[in-house]
């Protein structure tokens, strides 16, 4: 399957480029955007969403109540943040607006939101984001105030985020079981008809707090293939595109009538060490394991130089946790088969890694196969469907398995779930007292120097004690055609209200 | 007549049960199940439970089983875990396109493959013939992700003549609709074609040494006339049942084709439920599926009734 798809990029390419651009576009007139993005989402419930290619579709049917900038600054949304001490936020609402349906944004939608995730039969996956929310009071007509158990630092972020989605309560209640797919809420765009698959219909809300966007429909089809999706924006057919492959943006970027705009993601690509079984609960294997594997080389097969090379779980892009000397030495073969030596392994290890059929992920193995395999290690890449991966991993079924993660603009967001005893995300099954000592203290740190400390020592551990393999941070790719104007942010989706045609 | 398609509408029954209980069970026996598929990496175990005890997921299998049969004699298919969608009209609304899709490949099959496997058939060993059969195996060889690729990079991004994908509604936008389905109705034509034309190739090169033709020509008739009128409706019975199947399976479902011209078609649809583990489209689309199948084999039977009219159906 990978390799059908590499050959079809490179053979795909190779034919694109001996074609000429007409230039032609099949555009509905310049009011209408069409989109191409990865999957059809599954929900447009901000609720109960959990794939990462849904947040393109969301935050342009729901607005959060704070914005977050490109550079990850929080501003005000659809209310103010306040906090008058380090455990209680006051949101003060913008007077008069409404949701989609007319339902007004007022304290007690707000208080009905928050109820709603927060209800463990919603079985919303914010519930644990929303950290440690003692209660939710409407204290004036357009006032909410939240009291926490314990300070929370990554609060703002998490309402700049999918928690921060408000939803009309009255749709809620009226449409039921319909609401995932008929969604109302406080966004620039309303939902005007979606059909599976083909394609999801946006149309202009006039009452969005900004003012009506430029683009009056935006429709988004779901177009899987990545080397289909590209082709469909070099034919006009779409105007945008979502997650353009790393092999196709030296080629994009030569195109005069195509825009390719990449930025650092807040993501990571890695790979768990299964911790509770040989041979990896031996830190000494792991060590070895991971020093074998230079991520450089992975930046350059697999992300054909795109992206930031990864030692650790905070990217770049968090520039305020960012820890730019966190490097261990990799790629040393007779260091690596010493290492081994030295743990009393005699002859190759034999490991298995589990991945997905993606393209990227199984590039990705077969690199580290080839590396592993030369420094004392026997490497064999088993492959399986999405939904099976999430089951390995949770049951701790396998030795390395990819574990990569949609990102989060709080670094509380990359490693909390993943790095502390009990973490939904630690799928590695390592427990430190240390780490998880310093995670829990983060969270309840608001002076960010202070935090950013705490990270970095909390990153210098992990990559001691090699319980995941980091190996890269992939940068946000997408491209549009030259003549439409739009932001990147580094969470990858997109705001479309500040998107215009020239 | 009446009594004959009555059993045959009768043998429905027994093989949506058995489908029914093959496809429930085997679905079940993928590891990972709808709530962890919905809710994915980022959820934790208490909302994975919360949303196991929703979807009754928490029951044992033969009571869930049992539920579902019930529900699905009163016509009620369930829901789609993924969306909340109603699963009947998701189903019926995929088969549309697919129905359609299928149909203008079948055309495009057609139009290639019966003259092209006739003109192989009484040019037998010329070069005519080999090119013919050159063609089929490429037809038969040519991947339909590579072909569909190829095909937009020529007719939308060199000539921008057609739309690369997407899907309209034949009733709101007529032309719209046509210029959509060209594009993925070559793709799939193409490999369909090839079969046909070596179907009826052969088919016809049964016929045509056959007596009844020499006679025929002895008696000097035309040869055209006698390739169309004697030999090729006697040829047209094995070419029949062929198109039966391939259309069939066409219902089915044609993933690759749909998913390269984003088709929202009932192939996609099911292959995503699956990798969802969305249990209830999986199983009413294993149904429709199965009736389909069903029905076009009745169908192709009483095509043969007509075409041939010593055939009998008892």
């Amino acid at each position: 399957m990978l390799r059908r798809d590499v050959l079809k990029g490179f053979a795909v390419g190779a034919v694109a480029g001996m074609l000429a651009h007409p230039g032609v576009v099949f555009a509905q007139g310049a009011k209408t955007l069409t989109v191409g993005i990865v999957s059809d989402p599954v929900t447009l419930d901000p609720a109960l969403m959990a794939s990462f290619f849904e947040l393109s579709v969301q935050y342009n049917v729901h607005e959060p109540l704070v914005h977050v900038t490109p550079d990850l600054k929080v501003e005000p949304g659809l209310a103010t943040l306040s906090s008058s001490d380090d455990r209680t936020y006051v949101l003060t609402l913008r007077p008069g607006l409404t949701f989609h349906d007319g339902t007004p944004v007022d304290a007690a939608a707000v208080k009905a939101n928050f109820d709603r995730m927060l209800d463990p039969a919603t079985a919303s996956p914010r519930r644990s984001e929303l950290g440690p929310i003692e209660g939710v009071e409407a204290t004036g007509p357009l006032v909410v105030t939240i009291r926490m158990r314990e300070p929370y630092a990554p609060f703002p972020q998490v309402l700049a985020n999918r928690a921060g989605m408000m939803v009309s309560p009255t749709a809620v209640k009226a449409l039921g079981a319909d609401f995932a797919t008929r969604a109302v809420g406080a966004g620039p765009y309303k939902v005007a008809s979606w059909t599976k698959n083909a394609e999801l219909v946006l149309e202009r809300f006039d009452g969005y707090w900004r003012g009506p966007a430029p683009i009056e429909r935006v429709v988004f089809r779901p177009i899987s293939d990545e080397t289909v999706r590209v082709t469909n924006l070099r034919s006009g057919t779409v105007q945008l595109v979502d997650a353009v492959p790393p092999q196709a943006v030296a080629q994009i970027a030569r195109e005069g009538s195509l825009a390719l705009k990449q930025a650092p993601g807040l993501g990571f690509n890695a790979f768990s060490l299964n911790t509770t079984r040989p041979p990896f609960n031996d830190v000494r294997v792991r060590r070895a394991f991971v020093m074998a594997v230079n991520p450089e080389i992975v930046q350059r097969a697999v992300y054909f130089g795109t992206g930031d090379v990864s030692y650790g779980p905070v990217p770049p892009s968090i520039g305020w946790a960012y820890d730019k000397g966190l490097r261990t030495p990799r790629g040393d073969a007779a260091a690596v088969r010493k290492m081994l030596a030295d743990a009393g392994q005699a002859g190759p290890v034999p490991v298995t890694i589990t991945v997905t059929n993606s393209p990227v992920q199984v590039r990705t193995a077969e690199v580290i196969q080839a590396q592993a395999n030369q420094a004392g290690f026997k490497v064999e890449v088993r492959q399986i469907d999405p939904t099976s991966l999430i089951t390995v991993l949770r049951q701790k079924d396998f030795d390395v398995c990819m574990s990569p993660w949609s990102g989060r603009s709080d670094p509380d967001g990359n490693m909390y779930n993943y790095f502390t005893k009990s973490g939904p995300n630690n799928f590695a099954g390592w427990q430190s007292d240390k780490v998880d000592g310093l995670l829990q203290k983060a969270r309840a740190t608001t002076d960010q120097t202070a935090r950013a400390g705490l990270y970095r020592e909390a990153e210098r551990e992990i990559a001691q004690e090699a319980p995941m393999l980091f190996l890269n941070f992939p940068a946000i790719l997408q491209a549009s055609t030259k003549a439409l104007t739009w932001l990147q942010y580094p969470d990858g989706a997109f705001r479309l209200q500040f998107a215009k045609f020239d | 007549m009446a009594a004959y398609l009555t059993s045959r509408i009768a043998s429905l029954v027994p093989i949506l049960f058995g489908t029914s209980l093959v496809s429930f069970f085997l679905i079940r026996l993928v590891p990972g199940d709808p709530a962890v598929a919905l809710l994915g990496l980022e959820a934790d175990e208490r909302a994975i439970a919360a949303l196991r005890a929703q979807l009754a997921l928490d029951q044992p299998l033969v009571v869930q089983y049992l539920t579902w049969l019930g529900r699905v004699l009163s016509g009620d298919f369930g829901r789609s875990v993924q969306g909340g969608r109603e699963v009947l009209p998701l189903l019926v609304g995929a088969l549309g396109p697919t129905a359609q899709l299928s149909f203008a490949a079948a055309i495009v099959s057609l139009v290639i493959a019966i003259p092209a496997g006739i003109v192989a058939a009484t040019r037998r060993d010329t070069a005519v013939d080999y090119g013919a059969s050159f063609a089929a195996l490429c037809g038969l060889s040519m991947p339909s992700f590579w072909l569909g690729i190829l095909l937009i990079l020529a007719f939308s991004v060199h000539l921008p003549w057609l739309p690369a994908s997407g899907y309209v509604p034949p009733l709101s936008d007529p032309l719209g609709f046509i210029s959509h389905l060209v594009l993925p109705a070559l793709t799939l034509g193409a490999a369909l074609a090839a079969a046909t034309m070596r179907m009826t190739r052969s088919a016809m090169l049964e016929v045509l040494r056959s007596d009844y033709v020499r006679t025929a020509r002895a008696k000097g008739i035309p040869g055209r006339l006698v390739v169309w009128r004697h030999a090729f409706r006697n040829a047209r019975i094995p070419v029949v049942t062929l198109l039966g199947i391939q259309f069939g399976q066409l219902l089915g479902g044609v993933v690759i084709t749909e998913t390269v011209f984003s088709w929202p078609g009932i192939g996609k649809l099911t292959v995503d439920a699956i990798f969802a583990r969305d249990y209830a489209v999986v199983q009413g689309a294993v149904l429709l599926t199965a009736t389909i199948f069903v029905l076009i084999n009745l169908a192709t039977d009483l095509v043969y009734t007509v075409l041939d009219p010593r055939v009998r159906l008892a």
